[in-house]
């Protein structure tokens, strides 16, 4: 399975959108309001914040659509758009350079069986930026020279990152994990 | 055969985490909000969906100019400056270093834009964002009045000059490896 993000969008509705056609764009809208607010939400752990992602990538997405050259996947610029926009948050926060900031909680609003909500739990209690590191390494696919990249870091604080972050929720979710993996 | 073992259940463990991850449902907002956002990009004063970017390098380039100047002059003339109640410092060898470094770094981005290397969509998203925080940082800069202040954003400015001349050299998915690369293969699902 790969991520929620890969909706192939046909190029003509991508032109028509970047035509400033808005029905169109709502057409795109409604297609990634959930992963891009699940990202969001994932990232900076706070659901208001993950609303004003939401509206701010999709703002920057609608200016931006007509240099989209089409020589990779849309989702994937899209998911770089709501990537970049969270790292900026995380960075005005200050978070970046400070890991170890005491997380906010997570609220995912939609139902869940009680095993998914004991990993959202240990997940919200990573501090945000690991908590970044890995979902985007585990559910997003990225590879350590792309997180790199992104936090504007090394490789190495990116592995760190990781390795910290599956230490720590394997201590907080280490029984559940098995059953949820081999159901 | 012990450290094979572990690393075995090390992958294991990775994988098991990577699916459930994967397996949470997606989160939705309360509400739609995308009647905010179309009033917003309606309005008259809302830029055209397809207006070109990249201003962003003759821009930095004429920033830069300003404050190298405007430092520059407080360097060589620190008595014509208006008094003020902060401590207005003429920049320091490190400062004037790390000024000199910006403009090599310009005119090596300078080049790198002459040769016109195509890039792709997630690199030039990456440049795009690099730039903003390099508009960001030249405004500060213009704002700054102590030196210590001004080293400190001069350093980041060559930090992200460094960065995105990095980025735009190198084409970003060659570089994909271990957990990359896969990911933007395939879609989940097509929209007809």
């Amino acid at each position: 399975m790969t991520s929620h993000f890969a909706i192939d969008v046909p190029s003509s509705l991508i032109e028509r959108a970047a035509h400033g056609e808005m029905r169109a764009f709502e057409h795109i809208y409604r297609l990634f309001e959930r992963p891009v607010y699940t990202l969001a939400l994932r990232m900076l752990g706070d659901a208001d914040e993950a609303q004003e992602i939401l509206h701010d990538a999709m703002l920057q997405l609608f200016r931006k659509l007509g240099q989209f050259r089409g020589d990779a996947p849309f989702w994937g610029w899209l998911r770089q758009i709501a990537i970049n926009e969270a790292l900026m948050r995380l960075r005005r926060r200050g978070i970046v350079e400070t890991v170890d900031e005491m997380p906010e909680s997570v609220d995912c609003s939609t139902p869940s069986p009680e095993h998914q909500r004991d990993l959202e739990r240990a997940l919200s209690r990573l501090p945000p930026v690991t908590r970044s590191v890995v979902w985007l390494y585990h559910v997003e696919g990225y590879s350590h020279e792309e997180i790199a990249v992104s936090f504007g870091k090394s490789v190495s604080f990116s592995k760190s990152q990781l390795a910290r972050g599956t230490q720590k929720l394997r201590a907080l979710y280490a029984a559940p994990l098995v059953q949820v993996a081999y159901a | 055969m012990r450290d094979e073992y572990m690393l075995m259940n090390a992958d294991d463990d990775a994988h098991e985490l990577a699916a459930a991850l994967r397996s949470l449902p997606l989160c939705a907002p309360n509400r739609s909000h995308f009647a905010e956002l179309e009033r917003e990009l309606t309005m008259p004063s809302a830029p055209a969906a397809a207006t070109p970017r990249r201003v962003g390098g003759a821009w930095i380039a004429v920033a830069a100019t300003l404050v190298a100047a405007i430092l520059g002059a407080r360097l060589l003339h620190p008595r014509s400056l208006p008094h003020t109640d902060v401590v207005t410092a003429a920049p320091s060898t490190n400062t004037l270093a790390l000024i000199a470094q910006s403009q090599q770094l310009d005119g090596l981005l300078a080049t790198l834009d002459a040769r016109s290397v195509p890039i792709d969509a997630g690199a030039a998203m990456a440049c795009a964002e690099i730039e903003d925080l390099i508009g960001l940082t030249d405004l500060q800069l213009n704002a700054v009045d102590r030196d210590d202040e001004a080293q400190a954003l001069w350093s980041r400015r060559v930090d992200l000059m460094s960065r995105l001349a990095s980025t735009r050299a190198g084409n970003r998915y060659d570089s994909l490896s271990d957990n990359g690369g896969a990911h933007l293969q395939g879609a989940n699902y097509r929209v007809d």
